[in-house]
């Protein structure tokens, strides 16, 4: 049992390796610092390994990480609320790069203008969109996650990028 | 929530691509009509693609460091866990102050109570070690069939080595068909037709591609790999093909010599 386990624990590295990126920047688009974002992807992954024997084969993994990542998200706004919307010259320069001077300036613009949107967007509605479009789970993964049915998540998902569209259009004439 | 109305239902779709011909014509017709419908869904289009393509921050290596830690840790106090656990049932075994009979009672009690806690806990990390096994097995896969297309000639030599050792499984054998045509470097093609006979043994695609390929393969290591791939799979259907290669002047010796070879074992097998 013990080579078992031991087995099991390496494994997750990869997991660690998988998902590292992703949920990072999960917790970074939901607000927090870089440094919170970080601490709190180790927060996921400690409950993974402390909570792994409550992991159940008939649910989606993912579905069963991003329920711990949504837990240490609401743990770490009961302790303290960020919004730290990142600086400008944080947006990735090297996505940029492939594109003319005006093209980038343009492209910085449109993202600072959808992350200050998102920063007014309610948190679950930020967070559904995030899960399922910057995230990329599938609506049936989202569905076990809320404990709902795909069709709802599908409508959630549609009224909250209503919502981001109202905001970003109305910040973009200003 | 409100059910959605008619046409939040189109604009939903419409966003999923989910919509027929005949539908998206009516809504086109629909928003020929209604100019702020038009504009509605065309700046949630504008604005889904920009959301998809939010730069994707890469973290510290720190991180990584951090969690190895936390895994040594946790590795150790798995195996205190189980070390205590053990120490104590010797202890009661051993020990000298109870009397036989009662140290008999409580051991019996202790099995009991604790075999049910023991199995249930069993079971359940069997379970959860079974689906982390599961969703490691499926990312090596990912990332070795990942590194048949975009790394260096070595790289992908280890990848198809490392893969042959698996199960056989349709996304495999097909990578490694790509590989074995259209690889550019001889010696990951020359493993590629290695791997096959470990994989492609029970599959006739895998014996289609492997006759296929023989016929268009220019590199003598290669032709030699798949005369041996063929000869081990015992297709028999390539006796004819062996035969020409044998006689092609055009071919390499060695090479003629193989078929020659191969096709006389695939026929004295007849």
């Amino acid at each position: 049992m013990g080579t078992v386990a031991n087995g099991g624990l390496d494994a997750a590295t990869i997991l660690f390796r998988r998902y590292q990126k992703p949920l990072f920047n999960f917790f970074l688009r939901l607000g927090f610092e870089r440094q919170s974002s970080e601490d709190m992807v180790q927060s996921v992954f400690e409950r993974v390994l402390k909570y792994r024997q409550t992991y159940r084969e008939e649910m989606p993994f993912r579905a069963w990480l991003y329920q711990i990542a949504r837990n240490v998200k609401a743990d770490a706004h009961a302790k303290q609320k960020h919004w730290d919307t990142e600086p400008l010259d944080t947006v990735r320069l090297d996505v940029l790069e492939q594109y003319s001077i005006e093209q980038q300036m343009a492209e910085t613009e449109t993202l600072a203008h959808l992350e200050r949107s998102m920063a007014k967007l309610p948190g679950d509605q930020l967070e559904i969109l995030l899960l399922t479009r910057h995230q990329k789970l599938k609506y049936a993964e989202v569905a076990h996650l809320l404990g709902c049915s795909e069709g709802t998540v599908k409508v959630k998902v549609f009224r909250a990028l209503q919502q981001l569209r109202t905001l970003f259009f109305t910040l973009e004439k200003q | 929530m409100n059910t959605p109305d008619q046409t939040e239902n189109w604009l939903m779709a419409w966003l999923d691509g989910s919509l027929t011909e005949a539908q998206r014509r009516a809504w086109e017709e629909k928003m020929a009509q209604d100019p702020a419908l038009r504009q509605q869904l065309e700046e949630l289009v504008h604005l889904t693609r920009t959301f998809d393509h939010l730069p994707q921050e890469q973290p510290s290596g720190e991180g990584e460091m951090r969690f190895l830690r936390m895994l040594e840790q946790e590795k150790q106090h798995t195996a205190e866990t189980q070390g205590t656990f053990k120490a104590r049932v010797v202890s009661i075994f051993s020990g000298r102050g109870m009397e036989w009979g009662a140290a008999a009672a409580a051991v019996l009690l202790l099995i009991g109570v604790g075999f049910g806690w023991l199995w249930q806990h069993y079971q359940t990390q069997q379970m959860e070690m079974a689906a982390l096994r599961e969703e490691v097995k499926q990312t090596q896969r990912i990332l070795l069939l990942s590194m048949l297309e975009k790394s260096s000639a070595s790289e992908r030599i280890q990848a198809v080595n490392v893969l042959k050792t698996g199960e056989p499984d349709r996304r495999v054998t097909d990578a490694l068909l790509q590989t074995l045509n259209f690889d550019e470097v001889v010696n990951v093609r020359v493993k590629a037709a290695q791997a096959l006979i470990q994989l492609g043994g029970e599959n006739p695609a895998v014996k289609d591609a492997l006759l296929n390929s023989l016929k268009a393969q220019k590199s003598p290591e290669v032709q030699i790999a798949l005369i041996d791939a063929l000869v081990a799979l015992e297709e028999k259907r390539a006796v004819s093909s062996l035969q020409k290669m044998s006689q092609d002047k055009q071919l390499m010796k060695i090479v003629r010599q193989r078929a020659a070879v191969g096709a006389s074992t695939l026929r004295y097998e007849l």
